[in-house]
């Protein structure tokens, strides 16, 4: 991580309210060589996710003061944000949340608990169409 | 206009209300009753439905005894109309001799009895009255008692929802944290260590395939499962469940093969829920099969179905735990030996899964022999051809009933048999959208005929008409599980009638 060049490091925005889980997958997505900016609701994610340039969201289903689809419909549904990818994670596992998340065009979606393996293929899988 | 003064109210009198227009008619049946000393009545009559209507409505009715044609109401309406205003009021339907069948039909609508009014007598009636008041309060219990389970088994599966959501994020944590040192993110660890990290992750996996699991299995039990049944190619997700297993069972020296025929008819399935019984038979399989032995895949239309199986020659399963096996947490492999514990409910869920895609499952096994695990699926019909099984032990009726249902202008696939026993047997493979079954068989009578359909087929077993000479079937049918009843002798016209309705329910259902 200390070779690296600043402009090769993915930045990745993780909007998740429980404050060990963002601490268990910061660890890990930095481990990677990502770097990582947290926020802990709907809305603190959205006003970073439009000021901070990440190069990938991920984003929990539910959070507090905006609903993870909301923050995602929002992005998507406006051109300059739209090409960043979304991955949805959430721990319901109901037919009706992927129809949604498919509705607004998130990337990627991912149950908890989740081997960290399968969250990081995505993530190169997303970041190298991009 | 109401006739007769109100009754003094005593607890042990039971009070009737006569809807009848007929003065004579009327002042008979109040004699009839009046003369009764136990149980005592007390009888009001009134000449039109609005009057009746009134005083049901000022309460302390036990009974009604309705007369179908009313001036100010005709037929199947008059008794609808009181019906549907006070569901928990018994109702004996009085009928003129030339409207018997109208009477059947409000039975069967819920009336608790009919006679024909020239027929009556006082002590038919008394009897009368006094078994529909017990039937009555009966199957008012009963329906409170299904609401009740009903509202129970969506309280659970929500329950069961909301413990698994809450259960995933602490989980999630957990297993993140496990593995973030078993992966040296946070430092080396030794190799014993990450042993026990590993097993850590391992139990963690476990534990989120039981909670998917006990999910699964309580939408399927609140009936909250969303199926969407198509026409669907079972040899390629045979093929795709194959080729997922190979790695696994090529490790474990394992042989795996499949058995599809050239041409296969297409099921009419989900193909997500046969996706998940396969990965569960198959993962079963290997699990119970030792290292070098044989697992087989294959398929085949029977009859109107798609048979599926999965055999292996691992340990077999013993006839105790035969029985068990479809059970919930049942585990076998709990007493039997070693090997990595499943959850206990894939059983469950896979043969709930088969039952709702309309087929059935079962299992072939002996200790030392292997298992074969089999279900059926039903096939993909493009035109509706409706499959009727007639189960009359007399041969005129028989060909009589065939002669009515060829006459029709249905598309129609017609088996008959005289044994009762036989029409078992012949369902399993036919599968009938519609059993026309006689009550008073020789061999084994109708209604034990019907209960054995009813618990041992499959939930697809499709309606069934019971057909009797005998009044008195009449009022054990629906409790037996039939789902209309046509009394002898019949006209053509009848028969097609109650078919036409009966099916048409049917096919929205599938």
């Amino acid at each position: 991580m200390g070779g690296r060049d600043m402009a090769d490091k993915k930045k990745i925005l993780l909007v998740e309210d429980e404050p060990e889980f963002r601490l268990g997958v910061r660890m890990r997505l930095e481990s990677k060589g990502y770097e990582v900016i947290e926020a802990e609701d709907g809305a603190v994610g959205l006003d970073k996710a439009r000021n901070m340039a990440p190069d990938l969201i991920i984003l929990d289903v539910m959070l507090p003061k905006m609903e993870g689809y909301q923050v995602a419909r929002l992005l998507k549904f406006d051109a300059k944000y739209k090409p960043i990818p979304i991955i949805m994670l959430t721990a319901r596992t109901q037919k009706s949340d992927k129809d949604m998340g498919s509705a607004v065009g998130v990337d990627a979606y991912l149950t908890k608990p989740f081997k960290a393996e399968e969250l990081l293929e995505i993530i190169v899988r997303l970041l190298e169409k991009t | 206009m109401l006739l007769e003064e109100e009754c003094d109210v005593s607890a042990e009198v039971i009070k009737v209300l006569l809807v009848e227009d007929d003065a004579s008619d009327a002042a008979g049946i109040r004699r009839m009753l009046e003369d009764s000393q136990n149980p005592v009545f007390c009888i009001e009559i009134v000449d039109q439905v609005q009057p009746g209507f009134g005083r049901l409505t000022s309460g302390g009715i036990d009974i009604v005894l309705l007369n179908l044609s009313l001036p100010d109401s005709q037929g199947l309406d008059t008794f609808t109309h009181f019906n549907t205003h006070f569901p928990y009021v018994p109702f004996v339907v009085l009928a003129d001799t030339n409207d018997e069948d109208l009477a059947i039909r409000v039975v069967k609508d819920g009336a608790q009895d009919y006679f024909v009014k020239k027929d009556l007598n006082r002590a038919q009636l008394v009897r009368a009255i006094v078994y529909a008041l017990q039937r009555n309060v009966a199957s008012i219990r009963k329906q409170q008692t299904i609401a009740r389970l009903e509202d129970l088994s969506e309280t659970k599966s929500q329950f069961v929802a909301e413990a698994s959501h809450e259960l995933r994020t602490p989980l999630a944590i957990v297993r993140e944290f496990v593995s973030l040192v078993h992966d040296e993110v946070v430092g080396p660890v030794v190799d014993k260590q990450k042993e026990c990290l590993a097993s850590a992750i391992r139990n963690c996996d476990r534990l989120t395939e039981l909670i998917n699991k006990m999910l699964d299995l309580a939408k399927i039990e609140a009936g909250r499962m969303e199926l969407n049944r198509d026409k669907t190619d079972v040899s390629r997700l045979l093929k795709l469940c194959y080729e997922d297993f190979l790695p696994k069972t090529r490790a474990r020296g394992q042989n795996l093969f499949y058995d599809i025929p050239d041409s296969l008819p297409a099921a009419y399935c989900d193909s997500n829920s046969v996706s998940n019984v396969l990965i569960n038979l198959v993962g079963n399989a290997c699990k119970f099969t030792p290292d070098g032995g044989t697992i087989r895949l294959g398929c085949q239309q029977e009859g109107q179905f798609l048979a599926v199986w999965v055999q292996d020659n691992g340990r077999g399963i013993p006839p105790e735990a035969k029985e068990k096996i479809f059970q919930a947490f049942y585990q076998f492999d709990r007493e039997n030996g070693p090997g990595a514990k499943g959850t206990g409910l894939g059983l469950a869920i896979a043969k709930h899964l088969v039952e709702l895609n309309g087929g059935y499952m079962s299992v072939d096994s002996e200790p030392g022999k292997g298992s074969k695990f089999s279900f059926m699926l039903p096939l993909y019909q493009k035109e509706a051809v409706y499959r009727i099984l007639i189960v009359d032990d007399e041969e005129m009726i028989v060909r009589t009933v065939m002669r009515y249902l060829n006459g029709s202008k249905l598309n129609l696939d017609i088996k008959s048999t005289f044994s009762g026993l036989e029409g078992l047997i012949i369902a399993g493979q036919f599968n009938p959208d519609l059993v026309i079954l006689d009550v008073n068989m020789v061999e084994v009578g109708g209604m034990k005929v019907l209960s054995l359909f009813r618990e041992k087929m499959y939930q697809g077993c499709g309606k069934v008409l019971l057909m009797s000479g005998d009044e008195n079937a009449l009022k054990e049918y629906k409790e037996k599980g039939a789902d209309d009843f046509l009394a002898k002798p019949f006209t053509s016209a009848d028969l097609i009638k109650k078919l036409v309705s009966l099916l048409k329910i049917e096919r929205r259902r599938r």
